[in-house]
């Protein structure tokens, strides 16, 4: 045993309310993550250090490894035992309560504050370049040479993508104001989920940043919103934009996410940079759906 | 128009690999459109709108990866092809197959029982741990981790030094063990300047100079920025020259860095003193500061390498010599009397912009340094010259850092098409393991696109400056990136240094402000 145990200080505090003792697999093994699938069908995330936390989301510290798939995952007496074929990983222990991931329904609307103008002109060229609607920054390592491009009539996807983020991102605010944009929210929030570049795609992010920002402000229509990605059909976008959707609906977002959403109607510099940072465009994707649920976030 | 679509059925990455994908298929030549998309519903959509019917996009779904490329003909795409399937192949994968590496301090070390250097790059807030225990198993530490604690660093190094061991770090970037880089290092020939530094870029500019005088580099040891401040006193720093001291190798000891605490500068100067070898030092930032007690102090990253390899002998590839600094600037001043307009240098080298900014002021030019990330397109602040680092940390948070992706600085370059009042840009570029595969390539095309923009605005044109620190050994060949700047129209300087006052001539025109 080692002199001191190796404690999980970083992980979302919902795992405290799983009934212990709790055993899964490992069924997915990423570079960054591992996914396992409880016995009870729930599932858990373990990240690598340094990792941002997500819903149902465990830290492992740096000395740990991420175990491959076909791992046994157990939760008991407080720990987190990894059993890995052939490897020995000591216990993990949980310390203090976890994090926070759930931003609350507000009741009645709160008045959000505005962006500060240096703020603003931090924040990452594809988050200004969503909220005004504007051309898609170019992509400033492309080198190609498209000087024929002007002879096809054809735009590229890039500019597809942005033109379509940012016009269904104004419709959904136009339904989140409303309480009874219901009906018109579902098609839109079909439109936007799946929609775009990554992993997650650039549509997901933008619809869980303005689901947190909605919730949070306690816009007329945020439940409905909550509610239409509840409701949207598997496989319609990825499994892990799908995953992340659901926990949205649920009122639980990625931390940097959840943490400038609890610190609305204030608008502090500090979330909205953390958040920015997250991932390659995933924050500032989640930054431009969160401010947009702003209306006029800057002066 | 050829085009492809290619499902791969299954495939997941993370979204900086398949941007990363995305940029690397559309930088080949003919590709007009690389899209590197999961196969969403509503992505094949927008595909279909772009212009791709393959039948092959309609058989996709959210778990596949599709790539659709668009070239001028059909070599182009076959080019493409094999590219994609060449990073697939090298992309980072989870286990099971990974089962083999290490997963741990202990793992690594049971891996490898001879090894006598850890290299640690875990997240700051966990590399105190794992440098800790490596140093308790009586290795020496390479801490490429930045963000560590005073308190740890302080700790780290106590501890070494009672045991005799070396701690580069944190936040070290670059090292060079009998020949063996670490982190960012260039791939320079071996000789007899050792060099200690509490700079990355400054280490890397002044081996690489060695290397094109004709020296070489028995070991450059990294000490982390904060070596030499009050509160860790250069403890790591004394304990690089003492090593080099008694380096049968080493015939010259160079060291570079911020220049230090006055109680703890004072106390360097007596080791240095007393090494027993000739000590070359280039304290950034600073002028320089009188010789002394066989203790040569110089004024700028050249003029070290310079001094460190006349120390040596003569040097067999004097390649700064046969280019006088004034030969640069008259060649320049020849084309351009005066450059009006404000310089606007965006480094990608912490080291290099804190030199550049010295030489500026140096001529009495105003120089304004940000303390806030410029964006693209948003207008620039002040009236002042502006040297920016790209490497500060509001530019990397959650990025990497401009040596690896130039994306921040490409974009800062193309949006000075719309900045008429900028009559002179200033660059560097920073080759070596680790560093970026042909940073010459994407920051050429984007003076192209920023020079093109000027034109069609009739704005005046802009002058472009850059120093290349590398060596033609390097992955990127200097050489080679030299080229692509040039054929770009920039200017490439030798040095860092002799690009600043080739700027600080250009601005202040003939003789001077």
């Amino acid at each position: 045993m080692p002199a001191s145990p190796i404690r999980l200080a970083s992980f979302d505090a919902r795992l405290r309310s799983l009934p212990w003792p709790a055993r899964g697999r490992v069924e997915e093994a990423h570079a960054h993550s591992a996914v396992v699938v409880l016995a009870d069908g729930g599932g858990l995330v373990l990240l690598a250090a340094g990792r941002p936390l997500v819903p149902w989301g465990v830290r492992l510290p740096a000395e740990a490894r991420l175990p491959g798939p076909g791992s046994a995952v157990l939760l008991e007496d407080g720990r987190l035992r990894i059993l890995e074929p052939g490897r020995e990983q000591e216990p993990f222990f949980f310390e203090g309560e976890g994090q926070e991931l759930h931003v609350p329904c507000r009741v009645e609307r709160a008045k959000p504050g505005r962006v500060a103008a240096s703020v603003w002109a931090e924040l990452p060229d594809r988050t200004r370049a969503l909220l005004r609607g504007s051309a898609p920054p170019t992509d400033p390592t492309d080198r190609t040479d498209r000087s024929d491009r002007s002879e096809r009539s054809q735009p590229g996807f890039d500019q597809l993508e942005i033109h379509l983020l940012t016009f269904t991102l104004k419709e959904i605010l136009s339904c989140v104001l409303r309480p009874a944009g219901q009906p018109a929210m579902a098609t839109v929030v079909r439109r936007l989920a799946g929609l775009g570049r990554g992993s997650t795609p650039a549509g997901d992010d933008l619809l869980a940043g303005a689901a947190a920002a909605a919730r949070a402000l306690g816009l007329p229509g945020a439940r409905a919103l909550c509610g239409c990605l509840a409701e949207l059909p598997a496989g319609h976008t990825t499994p892990a934009g799908g995953a992340m959707l659901r926990e949205a609906a649920r009122g639980y977002y990625p931390a940097p996410l959840a943490t400038a959403a609890r610190s609305l109607p204030r608008l502090d510099p500090a979330p909205l940079r953390d958040l920015a940072g997250l991932g390659a465009t995933s924050g500032a994707d989640m930054l431009a759906g969160f401010l947009a649920m702003l209306e006029e976030p800057h002066a | 128009m050829p085009e492809s679509v290619l499902v791969h059925r299954g495939r997941y990455h993370d979204s900086a690999f398949l941007m990363r994908l995305s940029r690397e298929l559309s930088a080949r030549p003919g590709v007009q459109e690389a899209v590197v998309v999961m196969g969403t519903e509503m992505n094949r959509e927008l595909l279909r709108g772009a212009g791709f019917h393959a039948p092959a996009l309609d058989t996709a779904g959210p778990m596949d990866l599709v790539v659709a490329v668009r070239a001028s003909d059909g070599k182009a795409i076959e080019g493409a092809s094999r590219e994609l399937e060449r990073l697939l192949q090298a992309a980072p994968t989870a286990a099971p197959g990974a089962a083999a590496r290490p997963g741990s301090l202990v793992e690594a070390l049971r891996a490898q029982p001879d090894a006598d250097l850890v290299s640690v790059a875990v997240p700051g807030e966990y590399a105190g741990h794992v440098a800790l225990a490596a140093l308790r198993a009586g290795r020496h530490v390479f801490l490429f981790s930045n963000n560590v604690p005073l308190e740890d660093e302080l700790r780290l190094k106590r501890l070494a030094r009672e045991r005799g061991l070396l701690v580069m770090g944190p936040d070290c970037g670059t090292a060079i063990l009998g020949g063996v880089g670490l982190g960012f290092a260039n791939r320079v020939r071996r000789g007899p300047v050792g060099l200690v530094g509490a700079s990355g870029t400054g280490l890397q500019e002044v081996s690489s100079l060695l290397h094109q005088l004709g020296s070489g580099v028995s070991h450059v040891l990294g000490t982390g920025s904060r070596d030499l401040g009050a509160e860790v006193g250069g403890l790591m720093t004394e304990a690089g020259l003492e090593l080099l001291a008694g380096d049968e190798g080493t015939r010259v000891i160079g060291l570079v860095a911020k220049h230090p605490a006055a109680e703890v500068a004072e106390r360097l100067h007596r080791v240095l003193a007393r090494l027993g070898k000739p000590v070359v030092v280039r304290y950034l930032g600073q002028p320089a500061r009188s010789s002394a007690d066989g203790v040569t102090y110089t004024g700028s990253l050249e003029e070290a390498a310079c001094a460190a390899a006349a120390l040596v002998g003569p040097a067999t590839a004097p390649a700064l010599a046969t280019c006088p600094l004034e030969d640069d600037v008259r060649e320049l001043l020849s084309l351009r009397p005066r450059v009006e307009g404000r310089l606007v240098a965006l480094f990608g080298g912490g080291s290099l912009a804190a030199e550049a900014a010295l030489v500026l002021r140096g001529q009495g030019l105003e120089v304004e340094e940000p303390d806030r990330p410029l964006g693209a397109g948003a207008p620039l602040p002040g009236r002042a010259h502006l040297v920016v680092d790209t490497g500060e940390d509001f530019y990397t948070r959650g990025k990497p850092h401009p040596m690896v992706d130039q994306t921040v600085r490409c974009g800062l370059v193309r949006a000075l098409g719309a900045e008429p009042g900028v009559g002179l840009l200033l660059l560097d570029l920073v080759l070596g393991d680790g560093a970026h595969p042909d940073p010459a390539a994407e920051l050429g095309a984007a003076v192209r696109s920023a020079r093109a923009a000027r034109e069609a605005r009739g704005a005046p044109p802009l002058l472009v400056l850059a120093s290349v620190t590398g060596t033609e050994l390097d992955p990127q060949d200097a050489n080679r990136q030299r080229g692509l700047l040039t054929a770009a129209g920039v200017h490439c300087q030798a040095s860092a240094w002799r690009a600043a006052v080739v700027a600080s001539a250009l601005l202040t025109g003939p003789g001077g402000k």
